[in-house]
């Protein structure tokens, strides 16, 4: 198992106050490696809070997040830094590429914050990631000059450069037209089955979440 | 819907966007306004202190060193139907509390009951005795209150020129014990003054009576003053020519029965050469002149101490002379003997050179009839009036162990008889000087007609001869007001870097406001708005923010004024040199200041968003591409070539060509620096190199960041080079004399220093005998300069002068002293000195000041003339030829004394030293010196201290500019905060996105503080390396101080600040939990705004 999410408790505003929301309310989740799963579910009913805790760009106000067999919670903000730079792969509804840098410099960006300087080894796997995904010939060029499919499709190359052993999607095809989200939903498919990454999917859409391995409804706080 | 409610409604959702922007016009309405409130209130407070300095007055009339009759005034009145109130004015000192308190230059003012109706006040009528009115100021410098008691010395007038032959200078002053009847303010003409100057001076007023009794005259005055504000001085001058007398000018007439002739004499002693000619067409009249010898002598017999005077004997000639035959009889000569007399000649300052000339004796004489004529001997005080040889006071020494007892024998029955007479040729030939060479004319009595006398005065002799002047005060204390200082101007000058920060802050938070609203625009173009019509919305929004702003501005500018008042009266006091200031509000200058203000955000506005719009109009929904276009890289690169390459050249021409360092073209030279490296710092914020380079390190990520929101980074660096260029440039040049210390090319001219009297002193201080009788024992140099009062033209008057005090000066001792900033053409450095020698056509006078005063003090440039009435009402012009570097004698000009002398012949004594002395004898010499001459209201202060005190005038100008760039600064680092704020909203995503990939916190903030902080320390540097060359001249002169710890404190401080700031909001923004991924723009810029 390479997730383990027990009891996790999430909520807005102040508990005791009536506008306190409960986002989330003592969720579990176990994700296996190489496995896919999907959550699903209305909007505003926390998916995207809860990949927020997983991914731990947030914190949960009760439970454990357990990362092969670490209670993830209690790392520092560096080893949550580091956590999240070599473990994680996101991908988000926009792409959230840099707008200054070209394709190749932002897929490369996730090497800067541990290795301060892109290697050999990162390029060769970029290069090939690249060619993989089909936007080899692009990657000098900025992200205003790429069409929405192809800067969607950088941003999971850059999910994958540091080898990360989990994805974490939040609605990865919510901003592309039907073929391209098919597309992305295939690439996504057949990266984390061949590199062997487990993904978690944040989705709304049913194409993509038949797709997965295993399809989770969030509702009212609970995960089913 | 309409438009009207869409703006409103904009308004309000970006209300506090809005605020922001509102606060920026506020800022700049208020600097704006407030310049020009401050300018307004100037001028209407010298204009103030115009009306209360002069009271009713319009007129006045003045006599320089010369006194005539109180009942004047009564004619002149009459005649013309003015008010005329006559005074006599003189300059004085005063001692209380045991000499505790002293004030040593007081105006002391004669009045009589006429003055009421100068002042409208009677607190000056009924002055009996020894009572005073005091004005507030020096009743608080002596802490005197009313009845209270306290010394009065006032410096002795004479009715004869104290410096003319004869004369003693026994007697300086007079002084009597003093009761405060009233203590006078501004309101009651408490702050009396016929100069242009707004400091009110230390007066003390006690009747006309009192004073004149104290100098031993009789119903004199030396003052007219004139309230007569419908007529012109012509008109005063021709009613004051028609009132005119002949005891005005001094004159009498008496008849002598032992010659049976009629004498004219003059109180002055000489009569002046206009009289004389004046009187030539009088039949059967002779000039005499009458002189005192040192002694006749014959064969080692010596007669002491005799009168000489002229005869009309054509057997007369050449070295003839006749003698009476008490002298012969003492000299036991007979007709034929040559006998040797010895006299004095009278250089400046009293200075005797005793000569000698052999005399042929003609014939010897008996003691009577025209020989035996005692009233030959002009009235000479303290000669004529002694009862004994022993008490004489004859302004020359006077041995008495010379006096035998038949010489008192002889004064006591013959008293001034001359003893011998001389052809009057010979004479004038040998004891001519500069108050003239006639002491009496005397006209045949039956030849001499009284009216023909009076009428031949009349026409011939006008007040103005005697230099008599009309002057409309009034007028000129208005014009010099109007023309004084400008400080609107100089506030506008001095806030330029805060106006120019607030503008562009301004802008700038305009178009971030323009550029969160960018989906906004989108919509409304999507829905069909045209271009013009968001252009016109925007625009509509704009206005009233900027009205509201200006509203607001002008409310601020109040507070701004009242700050900037409150600094001027106590922090920066020197700049004004008066607590007179009074806020002067006017409708139109308001409006103005709005008008101005709303036009000026308005444009800057528009210019702002003009490139906004067109840009959005085509890439409204894409990414920002801040790609150069060829054709305007090129312009830059053009215009750095046209700022560098000049301003490098103009320093090298400087530094290799140029003898003396001019600070103008240094600055200059700076501020073309600072354009030429602002440009290349824009290219550099702009290289984005699109070469493929697959390598990806912190340094390039960074370099692609600064290449973003290239025209806010520009904001930036702008702000912060132009801020820390102004701060370092005015800061380091604060002028400091100290570091100058006493050479001699200094503008102290290598002297120690400078004292002022408000009694001349009548002799030399270099005399070797004089300071045995003053018992001076210390050693040391004195320049002794005679001046001609005038207004003070230093940079301590805010009015324009026209006519400076006149300083006589010796141009060959200042030789290699001081230096020179500008000098008329062709002449040489040396020369200047030599040529002040010169006298042209036409009596102009060369003329040397301060360049200072020439520019400012009087609005002149070299080769300009001033124009003055000399002593006999010519007209003296002084040609300006060249400009001193700041010295001494700022406020003065500076003729040669011998122009002086030709000019002012009759000018008594000296009233400004420079005293050159070693320093290990200078702490006592000064006491020495301050013990001595306490009476004569000895100031004395270092050169370096006078200096400084000018300096401190435009320290305090640098020290505003300071203050205010720094406030610029402070606008700027607010602006950064602004920028690195919502530069922080926009890249929240950017920032979550990192934060995703696993950036730590403090790499993120090392991120943006590295990005910041570039554009800071570029700014910083841009700004620092062009001041540089701009205070190059005070870097690389001698003695030229720069505080490079200052400076460096300065530099650090912004620096400091500025990574604070950009330190702390990175911090914030980049403060994980707090932030989230979010693609509602608009929110979050209402968040942060």
């Amino acid at each position: 198992m390479i997730l383990k999410l027990k009891n996790v408790s999430k909520g807005y505003g102040d508990p005791q106050k009536s506008n306190y929301r409960k986002v989330l309310d003592e969720i579990n989740l176990e994700v296996y490696e190489n496995q896919k799963i999907a959550i699903a579910g209305p909007s505003g009913s926390g998916k995207t809070t809860l990949l927020n805790l997983i991914g731990t760009l947030d914190k949960a106000d009760s439970g454990e997040i357990i990362f092969k067999g670490t209670n993830i919670i209690e790392y520092s903000d560096e080893q949550l830094a580091h956590f999240r730079n070599r473990q994680l792969g996101f991908v988000f509804q926009f792409h959230h590429l840099l707008p200054q840098c070209t394709l190749w410099e932002n897929v490369l960006l996730p090497v800067l914050p541990f290795k301060k300087i892109a290697g050999k080894t990162e390029k060769e796997w970029a290069e090939y990631l690249l060619r993989k995904v089909g936007i080899w010939e692009q990657r000098n060029q900025k992200p205003s000059e790429l069409s929405g499919g192809e800067c969607q499709r950088t941003a999971v190359v850059r999910a994958l450069i540091n080898k990360p052993q989990l994805i974490l999607a939040d609605e990865p095809t919510g901003a592309l037209d039907e073929k391209n989200a098919l597309n992305l939903t295939e690439l996504l498919n057949h990266i984390s089955s061949e590199e062997g990454i487990s993904l978690v999917v944040v989705t709304h859409s049913a194409e993509l979440a038949s797709q997965m391995d295993k399809i989770y409804q969030l509702k009212d706080g609970q995960l089913r | 819907m309409t438009y009207f409610s869409l703006i409103i409604n904009n308004f309000r959702y970006y209300l506090k966007a809005n605020i922001l922007v509102i606060s920026g016009i506020a800022i700049s309405a208020a600097v704006l306004t407030g310049a020009l409130i401050i300018g307004d209130s100037v001028f209407y407070s010298l204009e103030q202190s115009t009306f209360y300095r002069l009271g009713n007055i319009s007129h006045t009339v003045s006599s320089a060193d010369r006194y005539f009759r109180e009942d004047l005034a009564e004619e002149v009145a009459v005649e013309g139907r003015f008010i005329v109130a006559p005074a006599l004015i003189l300059d004085g000192m005063a001692v209380s509390e045991g000499g505790n308190d002293r004030v040593n230059k007081v105006q002391v003012v004669g009045v009589n009951d006429n003055f009421e109706k100068i002042a409208n006040s009677k607190i000056y009528s009924n002055l009996s005795g020894n009572e005073v009115v005091l004005s507030d100021n020096l009743a608080y410098r002596l802490h005197l209150k009313k009845g209270d008691r306290f010394i009065v010395r006032i410096k002795k007038a004479s009715l004869a020129p104290l410096n003319a032959p004869f004369i003693s200078d026994a007697e300086t002053n007079a002084s009597f014990q003093a009761t405060v009847k009233e203590i006078s303010g501004q309101k009651t003409l408490g702050f009396f003054n016929l100069k242009n100057v707004q400091t009110a001076p230390y007066n003390l007023f006690l009747s006309l009576s009192k004073l004149n009794s104290l100098m031993k005259f009789k119903e004199k005055a030396n003052w007219l003053l004139i309230s007569a504000p419908s007529f012109n001085s012509q008109q005063i001058t021709e009613t004051l020519n028609r009132c005119f007398k002949t005891e005005d000018a001094g004159l009498t007439v008496k008849d002598i029965p032992v010659t049976n002739e009629t004498e004219i004499s003059s109180d002055r002693i000489f009569i002046e050469n206009q009289v004389i000619k004046a009187f030539e067409p009088l039949k059967n009249s002779r000039c005499v002149l009458t002189y005192f010898a040192n002694s006749l002598e014959f064969n080692g017999k010596k007669t002491p101490y005799s009168f000489i005077s002229t005869i009309d004997d054509k057997t007369l000639v050449s070295n003839d002379i006749i003698i009476n035959n008490w002298v012969a009889d003492d000299l036991n000569v007979k007709q034929g003997d040559s006998i040797l007399v010895k006299y004095y000649v009278i250089g400046p300052l009293r200075q005797l050179v005793e000569k000698g000339m052999k005399f042929s004796i003609k014939k010897i004489v008996s003691i009577e009839g025209k020989f035996g004529d005692r009233d030959l001997m002009p009235l000479l005080p303290g000669l004529s009036n002694a009862g004994h040889c022993r008490d004489w006071e004859a302004g020359v020494p006077i041995k008495l162990e010379y006096i035998r007892p038949k010489d008192e024998a002889y004064w006591n029955k013959y008293k001034g008889t001359p003893k011998a007479f001389i052809s009057t040729s010979k004479a004038q030939q040998i004891w001519s000087n500069r108050f003239g060479n006639v002491t009496a004319i005397r006209i045949d009595k039956h030849s001499f007609n009284n009216s023909g006398y009076l009428s031949l005065f009349r026409t011939s002799v006008k007040p103005k001869n005697l230099g008599i002047i009309v002057t409309s005060v009034k007028e000129n204390g208005l014009k010099a007001a109007h023309n004084g200082v400008d400080f609107s101007q100089l506030f506008l000058g001095l806030s330029f870097f805060l106006l120019v920060a607030t503008l562009f802050l301004n802008a700038l938070l305009m178009l971030l406001n323009l550029e969160s609203r960018k989906s906004e625009l989108g919509s409304l173009l999507s829905i069909g708005f045209t271009k013009k019509q968001m252009r016109i919305l925007f625009l509509t929004e704009v206005f009233g923010i900027s009205v509201l702003g200006g509203l607001a501005g002008l409310f601020i500018s109040l507070i701004y004024t009242k700050l900037i008042f409150w600094a001027l009266n106590t922090l920066w006091w020197d700049a004004i040199h008066s607590s007179i200031l009074m806020m002067d509000l006017k409708a139109s200058t308001l409006g103005l200041g709005l008008i101005l203000s709303i036009v000026i955000s308005l444009t800057t506005v528009f210019a702002a968003i003009q490139g906004s719009f067109k840009k959005q109009a085509a890439e409204l929904q894409r990414q920002r591409d801040n790609s150069q276009k060829p054709l305007m890289r090129n312009i830059k690169l053009g215009a750095i070539f046209l700022t560098i390459i000049p301003a490098l050249g103009l320093v090298i021409f400087q530094l290799i060509y140029s003898p003396v360092l001019n600070s103008s073209k240094f600055f200059l030279s700076g501020s073309l620096l600072l354009t030429g490296l602002l440009l290349i710092a824009d290219i550099v914020l702009r290289y984005n190199p699109e070469k493929v380079d697959y390598r990806l390190s912190f340094q390039k990520f960074n370099q692609r960041n600064r290449s973003q929101n290239t025209g806010r980074s520009s904001t930036i660096l702008i702000l912060f080079s132009l801020g820390t260029f102004i701060v370092i440039s005015t800061g380091a040049n604060s002028g400091n004399p100290l570091s100058e210390g006493n050479a001699n090319s200094s503008g102290t001219g290598g002297y120690k220093y400078f004292a002022e009297t408000s009694v001349p002193v009548l002799f030399s201080l270099n005399d070797r005998d004089q300071r045995k009788k003053e018992g001076i024992q210390t050693s040391f140099k004195a320049l002794e300069i005679s001046r001609i009062d005038g207004d003070d033209a230093s940079c301590l008057n805010l009015n324009q002068v026209s006519n400076p005090s006149i300083l006589g000066v010796d141009p060959e001792i200042f030789k290699n002293r001081f230096t020179f900033e500008t000098k008329y053409q062709g002449i040489g450095d040396k020369q200047i000195w030599e040529a002040l020698n010169e006298s042209y056509p036409d009596n102009v006078v060369p003329a040397i000041a301060d360049q200072t005063v020439i520019q400012w003090g009087m609005g002149k440039s070299i080769g300009d003339t001033l124009i003055y009435t000399n002593e006999s009402g010519e007209l003296l012009k002084l040609k300006l030829i060249a400009g001193l570097a700041p010295s001494v004698f700022q406020g003065n000009v500076l003729i040669s004394n011998r122009n002086f002398l030709k000019n002012y012949p009759a000018r008594s004594g000296s009233h400004l030293f420079l005293i050159d002395v070693p320093n290990e004898n200078a702490e006592k010499t000064k006491e020495e010196l301050m013990n001595v001459f306490r009476d004569y209201g000895w100031e004395i202060t270092t050169c370096i201290q006078r200096i400084t005190e000018f300096n401190s005038v435009e320290n305090t100008y640098l020290s505003i500019f300071l203050a205010l760039g720094t406030l610029g600064l402070i606008l700027g680092t607010a602006g950064l905060s602004i920028v690195l704020a919502r530069s922080l909203l926009e890249r929240k995503n950017e920032i979550m996105l990192m934060l995703s990939l696993g950036f730590t916190r403090n790499q993120l903030v090392g991120l943006l503080v590295n990005e910041y902080a570039f554009l800071l320390i570029l700014g910083v540097a841009t700004g620092f390396l062009a001041a540089m060359v701009a205070i190059l001249p005070n870097l690389l002169t001698a003695g030229g101080e720069v505080s490079f710890l200052t400076v460096l404190l300065i530099v650090t401080l912004i620096i400091i600040n500025g990574v604070f700031w950009i330190f702390v909001l990175s911090r914030r923004g980049t403060e994980q939990g707090k932030i989230s991924f979010n693609s509602d723009y608009t929110n979050n810029s209402k968040a942060i705004l």
